[in-house]
């Protein structure tokens, strides 16, 4: 039995830096699928009450060393920062035509995904640029709660590989519903489907390598096993354990991971 | 008294002798081509194409319808034949500095070969290489390299994370970069709870954070270093993937061009740039999409190969190419741009031969006029020349058109023979004031306007007819029609023992005579069908001339040709308009009385007349003062006008005629207005030759022939131009029945005799000429002009007013 997901929203989670490209490819994407996209520009608030610390400062790598992290400065910085995504995110949905919406919320970006996100939203998180990124505790924390939350999560490399191509499903099964999303997207795309079959172990690496380094050893071998393939997007149902996060940077492509489908949750998705 | 002979049918008209011409038609002739009755221009041209050295180009000089490129092209492509076949050159990017395309030579025929190899190199790479770079093997290594950098970083970076977090610190994003903060349960500690922690643990975390900034600011300045040492492994591992996708590749290649070492070093340049430049190869597709661009668009050009000139395809031996349009690019090259995003960008495939290229080790023919009408062509033609190599220049650099990057290619030498044709006036303009046209144009081929009508030229000219005939696609002409383009031919040479040699002038009736004969169903060209080429020119050119015949008709312009008068003559003109040349008469009239000894020449005095036709005049007065009253001053006033001519007046071929009727006026005897004269006298009183005897003839026989002849009418032409005579038809069928004449003089006395019916007059041993003759009354005419300016000043009440002395 193929299962189904039907999607109405794509939440941006926009933090401080704003890739345009992952901009564009949520404004794409609720064109193909006709979704509404909605901006949540988060200022949090623990950076405001470290500010208010009396050593807090802030390290610019571009800038060059350290300067005091101070309230003033820090809000000025801010709504630079928001402007700027504001901007982006409206030009890519004039550019798209499509419908937009934009939002500043106070709070964590942690809370803010967890709380306003659902079944039938896809949140979309942009993979860092550098390692650093990858550390700080807003990156991580939103990660976990996108993850953790009913919404499908677009992760999107850092830097796109190609914007055509097929779409592929990583299908644990005949009923994965990576199978009908990724048919949905292509009908939309007007591109070709490739369905990659994938063995179930209850965890991405073989029996054997479990725990981080079987994890990474398993999304490795998907990534092999995808060979030659110029995909434009990867559809994959998240397993129980572990989710295919190094799949977008393995591949460079976004990857669209779907939450797996539950009996007590069959209100969200339908058979066929 | 001397009576003057009319000139016989015979001397009026010499007919082509068609018995010796021993064909029916003329496609049983051997058509010649080429050089025909050009001996002194074919040994020029010989002599400049068979010298090697720099300098002896060539200078074709010859009137414009002579077809002397023709003419010379046919000698030079069976010169050409015998010479090597030049080299072919290539254009190829300069890998050190694009702006400096190299040139490279190759024998002949083999540029082709090189681009399509170096094409297919290419296309192959292009193929093997995204193959090789998609391969397991060097994602794996690939994989590998980015792996160790990226775990390298994050190692630190999670090192120095864990470390925080072991000591209850967290690392947060700010807008525009990191910053650490205390924290409990991952969560950035809020300012009240920090405040109200004790001062020692306040103080330990604040030291704690100072120590992990100081480790951030570490790993952080250390990711350029380690990004570095990535790109170079990443680098060194596409060279080694490279260089084994190219290296067979390449070497197949070289195979091709052992012999050629500058070819074989281009291609290891090559082999050099792909593999520094793989990406180029590997990267299509999955580039960001942007805008096509020179560079990005078509990284492969820059391994194409432009080939300047090649062999391939054009007949063995040295090329003869002619360039009808000398602009300085298609003289020397130019190089071509594109406009990308607004500004204008080229490279080494642009780079577009000119005609001094494709001539290259060959013969380059350029018209002259062409040259020098085109701004810069002259210039660049003595510049290349000197230098003896090519070296393409953008021109609108010069002129600061364009700011744009241009190329400055390598020069390409140059070896070659360049034959200039132009008329003789440009020739000898040019030679005085381009002291460099001796230099580089030492050898000069005069080619010649006619040749002489002999037999033997006419049987040649017949099969030079046939070949015209067979080039244009031509009936054959039979005998009879070809001797009456012979004997045009002698017209249009001007003169009954010549024959012209302009070959377009005859081109053009044969042509058309074809058209009558096609018109008249006629499977060869009859005499009747080139007679009625000949007259349909006439009629479709003599609009002019009949307008001018019809006004005289009509006496609107006054020509009388019966009866005499006094001090009045008809003298005839040409005029040419479009290349058809009619005669006309004109009324000369002339008025004396006592003066100064001044001849006043109307036409100049209103600035009507030119230099020539001023000098004429003057001459007048050097005939008078030397022949006539040598022993008292000169004491004439004469007038002289053309009348009724309202146009400029030029030459001196009515010279004679207003001397005639200067003489007719002082002797007070009138001239026959039934006779019509034409020739230039000198101060001795002889008549020399003129110009366009035939068509003069032709004009006053037309206006004589509408009023009706009368068998006493005729022209007076100077002796000397009897062997012109080619008269019309009816002009020579009058003469023979005697309805008009043709009288030849030499000189003055001949003509007034014949003109006023009354003997000339020698001087006779006591120094006086006879009593009655015409010169005995000029000269008492002109005695007693003297003895009335003498004795002017004397009695008063006796001199007359106006002229003052």
């Amino acid at each position: 039995m193929t299962q189904t997901v039907e999607f109405r929203r794509i939440v941006v989670g926009l933090p401080y830096r704003v890739p345009p490209h992952a901009v564009r490819l949520a404004a794409e994407l609720a064109r193909l699928l006709h979704l509404d996209v909605q901006g949540l520009f988060v200022e949090e608030e623990s950076l405001r009450g470290l500010a208010a610390l009396p050593f807090a400062r802030e390290f610019h790598p571009l800038g060059g060393g350290w300067r005091p992290l101070d309230v003033e400065r820090l809000s000025r910085d801010m709504e630079i920062a928001r402007s700027s995504a504001e901007k982006v995110f409206a030009e890519a949905a004039k550019t798209l035509d499509t419908a937009c919406r934009f939002e500043v919320v106070r709070g964590s970006i942690a809370q803010t995904l967890a709380t306003i996100s659902g079944s039938g939203d896809i949140v979309l998180i942009t993979e860092p640029e550098t390692e650093a990124e990858r550390i700080t505790a807003q990156f991580r924390a939103a990660v976990d709660a996108a993850i953790r939350s009913l919404a499908a999560v677009l992760l999107v490399p850092a830097r796109i590989a190609r914007h055509s191509g097929a779409i592929v499903a990583v299908a644990t099964g005949p009923g994965d519903p990576s199978i009908e999303v990724a048919k949905a997207l292509a009908r939309a795309a007007n591109t070709e489907v490739i369905v990659v079959g994938r063995y179930e172990t209850g965890a991405e690496g073989p029996p054997a390598q479990t725990g981080a380094a079987g994890k990474a050893a398993g999304i490795r071998q998907l990534g092999s096993a995808l060979g030659n393939v110029r995909e434009r997007l990867i559809v994959v149902t998240r397993s129980e354990q572990n989710p295919p996060t190094m799949l977008a940077s393995l591949r460079r492509v976004p990857v669209l991971i779907l939450e797996p489908v539950r009996g007590d949750e069959e209100g969200r998705s339908s058979g066929n | 008294m001397t009576q003057l002979r009319p000139l016989t049918a015979e001397q009026l008209y010499r007919p082509a002798d068609i018995t010796k011409l021993s064909f029916k038609t003329t496609a049983e002739l051997d058509p010649v081509d080429g050089l025909l009755g050009q001996q002194r221009a074919e040994r020029a041209i010989k002599f400049g194409v068979g010298i090697e050295k720099a300098g002896f180009n060539l200078f074709v000089i010859g009137p414009p319808d002579a077809r002397m490129q023709d003419a010379v092209k046919a000698v030079l492509a069976h010169e050409a034949r015998a010479r090597p076949t030049p080299s072919d050159w290539v254009y190829v990017n300069n890998f050190e500095n694009k702006d400096k395309p190299i040139a490279i030579e190759l024998p002949a025929g083999r540029a082709r070969e090189f681009a399509n190899a170096m094409h297919e190199l290419i296309d192959d790479l292009r193929a093997a290489l995204p193959a090789m770079f998609q391969s397991e093997d060097y994602q794996t290594r690939r994989g590998a390299i980015d792996e160790t950098f990226q775990k390298k970083q994050a190692e630190a970076f999670s090192a120095l994370r864990e470390k925080a977090a072991a000591q209850n610190v967290v690392i947060v994003r700010t807008p525009f970069g990191f910053a650490l903060a205390p924290a409990e349960n991952d969560q950035v500690v809020p300012p009240e709870q920090f405040h109200a922690w004790p001062e020692a643990k306040r103080k330990q975390v604040q030291e704690v954070i100072e120590s992990l900034e100081r480790e951030l600011e570490h790993i952080v300045r250390q990711i350029p270093q380690w990004e570095r040492e990535r790109r170079d492994e990443i680098r060194k591992l596409n060279r080694e993937t490279a260089k084994f996708a190219v290296d067979q590749q390449i070497e197949e290649t070289k195979a091709e061009f052992a012999d050629l070492p500058k070819v074989i070093t281009h291609i290891e340049k090559v082999r050099a740039d792909i593999i520094e430049n793989v990406a180029a190869f590997v990267m299509k597709g999955e580039e960001e999409p942007g805008e096509p661009s020179e560079e990005r668009g078509n990284p492969f050009d820059r391994y194409e190969v432009n080939v300047l000139v090649e062999g391939d395809g054009r007949a063995a031996g040295a090329p003869v190419v002619e360039e009808l349009h000398p602009t300085l690019g298609n003289l020397i090259g130019h190089i071509d741009y594109v406009s990308l995003r607004g500004v204008l960008v080229t490279n080494f495939r642009l780079i577009k031969p000119g005609a001094m290229h494709r001539a290259n080790g060959g013969y380059l023919l350029l018209d002259a006029r062409s040259v020098l009408s085109e701004p810069f062509s002259w210039t660049a033609l003595k510049r290349t020349l000197r230098q003896g190599e090519i070296k393409i220049e953008d021109v609108s650099r010069f002129l600061g058109l364009t700011s744009t990057v241009s190329l400055e290619p390598d020069t390409i030498p140059l070896k070659i023979k360049v034959v200039l044709f132009c008329d003789r006036l440009l020739y000898f303009l040019l030679a005085a004031f381009d002291p460099e046209v001796e230099q580089h144009f030492k050898v000069l081929a005069d080619f010649e306007n006619d040749l002489e009508r002999t037999p033997g030229n006419e049987e040649l000219l017949a099969s030079f007819i046939a070949a015209i005939a067979r080039r244009e696609g031509l009936r054959p002409f039979d005998r009879e029609a070809v001797g009456l383009v012979l004997e045009h031919a002698a017209r249009l040479a001007d003169h009954a023992g010549k024959l012209t040699l302009l070959a377009e002038k005859l081109r053009d009736v044969l042509t058309e005579a074809d058209f009558w004969a096609a018109d008249g169903k006629h499977s060869t060209v009859s005499r009747a069908d080139v007679q009625r080429a000949l007259d349909a020119r006439v009629e479709r050119a003599s609009r002019l001339r009949d307008r001018v015949q019809e006004s005289i008709l009509q006496e609107v312009a006054l020509i009388d040709t019966t009866g005499a008068k006094v001090g009045q003559i008809n003298g005839l003109s040409v005029s040419e308009v479009g290349g058809f040349a009619f005669g006309r008469p004109t009324r000369i009239t002339c008025q004396v009385r006592p003066g100064a000894g001044r001849v006043v020449d109307i036409e100049r005095e209103v600035e009507l007349g030119g230099p020539i036709h001023s000098k004429g005049v003057l001459i007048l007065s050097g005939f008078l003062a030397g022949r006539y009253a040598l022993d008292v001053p000169m004491s004439l006033y004469a007038s002289l006008v053309f009348e009724q001519s309202y146009g400029g007046v030029e030459g001196d071929s009515a010279s004679s005629a207003e001397l005639y009727a200067l003489m007719s006026a002082l002797a007070e005897v009138p001239l026959r207005q039934d006779l019509a004269v034409t020739g230039s006298v000198n101060q001795h009183g002889e008549i020399q030759a003129i110009g366009g005897v035939n068509e003069k003839i032709e004009g006053f026989f037309d206006i004589c022939k509408a009023r009706g002849l009368t068998g006493s009418q005729g022209v007076l032409i100077p002796k000397a131009n009897v062997q012109h005579l080619m008269l019309r038809r009816d002009v020579v069928d009058a003469c023979a029945e005697g309805k008009f004449a043709i009288y030849a003089v030499s000189t003055i006395n001949e003509g007034i005799t014949l003109l006023t019916g009354i003997e000339a007059g020698v001087r006779g041993t006591d120094g006086a000429y006879p009593e009655g003759s015409i010169n005995r009354r000029v000269e008492d005419r002109l005695r007693a002009f003297a003895n009335i300016r003498r004795n002017f000043g004397r009695a008063p009440e006796a001199s007359v007013s106006g002229e003052q002395a």
